[in-house]
């Protein structure tokens, strides 16, 4: 399982860069570590939108990635402390009126709230929000549900503050994230121990054995999309794998009428 | 694995409400039912039941509930894959959407995009719908036979929900309705204080233990079924056996005549209704949808063919299990009273 951290702040990576020894590429602003990656974000939709859309062309393993957006949140001051770590389990975006869900499977110590994802910090009105409310959580949700299905899509919000901040930079963001640090490693724990990876049937390997077959015998897309089908239905049924198809792989064939014939020949074969 | 060691939560440890629904009587009896649930107001039931990307089978560790209000159509013709028994005005409703069991062959997984359970607690708008429908069925001399427990396994349920008491006590005051209450559970005893009716059935699918044990996960045991449907006979109940989905792989027929050894032995043939028999199909498009999940079960992986969109094994297997079930029923049950889906 690979985990991906999501911040929208420097000061909130640090702690996170720190406990897990991440080193960043210069070519790509990621911050890798074994099986951990962290990108900042920005803050606010738009920029985050934006660095997702170039992660896509930078990360590619989403099929057992965890996606974590870890940040602080401002808190409603009648459901939420100061300094404390929540897990959320729904999300609203003012502006477009939308909502998004993580599924939630995996047992865990943190109070549950609901996330309001707004343009603007809030100065006033702040008793209509309810729950926690960050600049960031609706659009990772909605551009990563693309890649990610949603009980692999995590946000924790530490609360710092009431919505009655007047000046941000006296908030100490890296110490409010920090004092979890051993929380957030005992979610990423207990997703290892899940195992909520997309289910294969053909490995990579094979899928390019068999890539590499379709275009050599110059297969139809029906074709290929029945070669898939009795490839996983063969090796679902035996549990044996690919190999034995090589031979019908190394020659191109001359007519369609030849390639109709291999083509059958593979089918039988697979069908025994 | 111990319970402290499965990292999953608890089913229902979540449940989604519909903001229209909260104002309902059953979503309150559902709320009150889980205290420690963590509960998420929802817009539309369809914003977390629909979300595109969900995987069913990942979501059968920890199923949530979602109440929701029902919009229109409260019930529904029945469809050609669903077995009418031989009941002229066939229809179907969906008091609940998805079910607390896993059976690989069960066409849920390819119908909806999420394995959590959606409860719709406007159930007197379903009993509207089903009086106007009366008033309408094709076949006016023959009663409307609803079955309540198609997308679903409404008697699984019942120590949660009673809808299935709700609905029986729902038909005793409608003359011309009748009900089918399909289910693999073996929960009778919530309703056994009901006293019986002849306007319901209750169908009992049963399975081989090897089937029930590999293919029907969370479901009970093929003893613990018998037990709770030889006890509705002996109240007078209606039962009806479903062997559905017969399923057929190497030494099927050892299997499958061990069962209709232990049936025949068990149940007394004369006093049950009738018996339905299908073997695996499923629409074409559902079947898709599950087999692009890539399911742990190999059922998916088999050669089928496709018989009018409907994908189901070869002609020559639906008709050998035809004969082997017709000449092992032979003498328990009249032949007219053995309806296939073959």
């Amino acid at each position: 399982m690979n985990f991906l951290f999501l911040t929208a702040l420097k000061a909130e990576a640090n702690p996170l860069i720190e406990s897990y020894g991440l080193i960043k590429d210069p070519d790509t602003h990621l911050y890798t570590g074994e099986n951990i990656s962290l990108m900042v974000t920005g803050v606010g939709k738009p920029k985050t939108e934006s660095r997702i859309q170039s992660l896509f062309s930078q990360y590619s393993d989403f099929k057992d990635t965890v996606v974590i957006n870890i940040g602080i949140a401002g808190g409603n001051p009648n459901e939420t402390n100061v300094g404390e770590l929540y897990r959320v389990n729904a999300i609203y975006d003012e502006d477009t009126g939308q909502s998004f869900f993580p599924d939630i499977l995996l047992k865990h110590s943190l109070i549950e709230l609901s996330l309001v994802t707004v343009s603007k910090g809030i100065t006033e009105n702040r008793d209509i929000y309810r729950g926690l409310v960050d600049m960031e959580g609706s659009a990772i949700f909605q551009l990563l549900s693309k890649q990610v299905p949603p009980h692999r899509l995590v946000f924790l919000k530490v609360v710092s503050d009431h919505m009655d901040v007047s000046d941000w930079k006296t908030l100490d963001v890296t110490g409010l994230i920090a004092g979890h640090v051993d929380t957030i490693r005992s979610i990423i724990v207990g997703f290892e121990f899940g195992d909520l990876s997309d289910r294969i049937i053909l490995s990579e390997e094979e899928m390019d054995f068999l890539n590499l077959g379709m275009v050599r015998l110059k297969l139809t897309e029906t074709q290929q999309v029945q070669l898939l089908d009795y490839s996983e239905n063969y090796k679902k049924r035996s549990g044996d794998g690919l190999e034995f198809l090589n031979p019908f792989f190394t020659k191109a064939p001359k007519s369609k009428q030849e390639r109709n014939m291999i083509f059958e020949q593979i089918r039988q074969s697979l069908s025994a | 694995m111990s319970r402290s060691d499965n990292p999953f939560l608890p089913d229902f440890s979540h449940i989604y409400v519909e903001t229209g629904a909260k104002s309902y009587a059953l979503a309150n009896q559902c709320l009150t039912r889980f205290p420690k649930a963590e509960v998420v107001e929802v817009p539309d039931y369809k914003s977390i039941f629909n979300r595109p990307g969900q995987d069913f089978q990942t979501q059968k560790k920890s199923v949530k509930l979602i109440l929701a209000v029902k919009k229109p159509p409260f019930i529904y013709k029945s469809t050609d894959i669903l077995q009418d028994g031989g009941f002229k005005n066939f229809y179907y409703n969906t008091p609940i959407l998805n079910c607390l069991y896993n059976c690989d062959y069960c066409f849920l997984q390819g119908m909806y995009p999420s394995a959590n359970v959606v409860v719709f607690v406007n159930q007197e708008d379903m009993q509207s719908a089903v009086e106007m429908e009366m008033d309408k069925r094709p076949y006016p001399d023959d009663p409307l036979m609803l079955s309540i427990s198609y997308n679903t396994d409404l008697l699984t349920f019942e120590n949660i929900l009673p809808m299935t008491r709700t609905w029986i006590k729902y038909a005793k005051t409608q003359p011309d309705l009748h009900l089918e209450v399909r289910t693999k559970s073996a929960l009778f005893s919530a309703i056994q204080d009901i006293e019986y009716t002849q306007q319901v059935l209750l169908a009992w699918t049963l399975s081989p233990d090897k089937v029930v044990k590999g293919n029907e996960y969370d479901t009970p045991p093929l003893d613990r079924r018998i037990s709770a449907l030889k006890s509705a006979m002996a109240k007078g109940w209606k039962v009806r056996l479903c062997f559905d989905s017969v399923l057929v792989y190497p030494g099927w027929k050892v299997d499958y005549l061990k069962f209709l050894d232990l049936i025949k032995s068990e149940i007394d043939g004369d006093r049950i209704f009738d018996v339905t028999v299908g073997v695996f199909r499923m629409g074409q498009d559902y079947f898709q949808h599950i087999r692009k999940s890539k399911p742990e079960s190999n059922i998916y992986y088999q050669p089928y063919e496709n018989k009018d969109g409907v994908v189901t094994i070869p002609q020559v297997e639906r008709k050998s299990v035809e004969e082997f079930i017709r000449k092992n029923l032979d003498g328990f049950i009249s032949q007219e009273r053995i309806h296939f889906w073959i």
